[in-house]
């Protein structure tokens, strides 16, 4: 099996590892980071496969975006948000 | 499973390891059955591929994604940007025309790791928007692409509460909607003069393609920013104080 092979493989598997990892993690923190990885990942999937553009366009707002959309409404919902600073996202 | 009928049972109405025995196994057999289908999968050269690349003189850039974006298939793209504006329609607050468009606050005690990263990114960021918009003529890119990176940036300088910004100001209101204007105007403008929706003249395509990309750039980040903007505290009207 050639080595580009061997690499889908490792590509399909970590993907796989990554949403199961994304939907039943122990905090929602953690899920919300590996939905991040999982859109990077998802990256390299489509320009595996020769569509670039729509590589970039995943890279941006799949990853990018979107990313930052789920942190901030998890700041949001937070049950013990602090108010002085938008800034401060670590995990309690 | 049958030694004794209990007639009080209050229990759940199936027995959880037998449904997790079932729920594996038709899990195991379609992801069997997909990695199959994927590793035996021989791709042809399809038929669409070489329609496109038959006609994409015809279209003004040579880039074939953005040809059939722009150019044969531009029809759906100006629908895309008309539902992106209904979108971005449903989340804006309250019209309130009156504060500027952008306010800059004095800066909080913010961090320094945040400041030093906005400072030397952004424009950069800005830069390689402007590339990304030219090249998707000739490579990949475009004007998806290249609003989504704007979107980006902006998501980044939004990080720290430095700038306010007010989505229903005047200017605000154009820049969303500039993109589907121009789209539409051209389209109108090809009708009444030739008489088909959106043909765009053979010797003009690349320049009516460039023109439309410009301006839709400028409103997809405009949308994406603001759909982002819900849900940071720094756009006006926001019921938080402190920041």
């Amino acid at each position: 099996m050639e080595l580009i092979g061997i690499f889908d493989l490792l590509l399909m598997l970590c993907c796989l590892t990554l949403a199961w990892m994304a939907l039943f993690s122990a905090s929602l923190f953690r899920c919300i980071v590996f939905f991040i990885c999982f859109g990077l990942l998802i990256t390299i999937a489509w320009a595996q496969m020769g569509a670039y553009d729509v590589a970039i366009a995943e890279a941006a707002i799949g990853a990018g975006i979107t990313g930052a959309l789920l942190l901030a409404a998890w700041n949001r919902i937070r049950p013990n948000r602090r108010l002085h600073s938008i800034s401060d996202k670590k995990e309690k | 499973m049958f030694k004794n009928i209990d007639l009080e049972y209050q229990g759940s109405a199936v027995k959880s390891k037998a449904s997790m025995l079932i729920a594996l196994l038709s899990v195991g057999i379609v992801l069997f059955s997909l990695i199959t289908m994927l590793v035996e999968y021989q791709p042809q050269v399809s038929a669409v591929k070489m329609l496109v690349q038959d006609k994409i003189d015809l279209s003004g850039v040579t880039n074939p994604v953005t040809a059939v974006l722009l150019n044969f298939r531009a029809y759906d793209t100006l629908l895309e940007l008309a539902v992106l504006l209904i979108a971005v329609t449903a989340v804006l607050p309250i019209r309130n025309k009156n504060i500027a468009t952008v306010q800059i606050m004095p800066s909080q005690n913010d961090d320094l790791v945040v400041v030093a990263l906005q400072r030397w990114i952004s424009p950069s960021l800005l830069v390689f928007a402007g590339y990304l918009l030219w090249a998707g003529a000739t490579q990949p890119g475009g004007a998806f692409q290249a609003g989504a990176l704007l979107a980006g940036s902006g998501v980044l300088l939004f990080q720290t509460t430095r700038y306010k910004q007010n989505y229903t100001s005047l200017l605000m209101r154009y820049t969303l909607c500039i993109g589907l204007m121009v789209f539409v105007g051209i389209a109108l403008a090809l009708l009444i003069s030739s008489g088909k929706l959106l043909q765009y003249p053979v010797n003009y395509a690349g320049l009516l393609i460039l023109i439309i990309e410009s301006f839709a750039t400028l409103s997809i980040a405009a949308s994406l920013v603001a759909l982002y903007s819900t849900l940071m505290n720094t756009a006006v009207n926001a019921e938080l104080d402190g920041n």
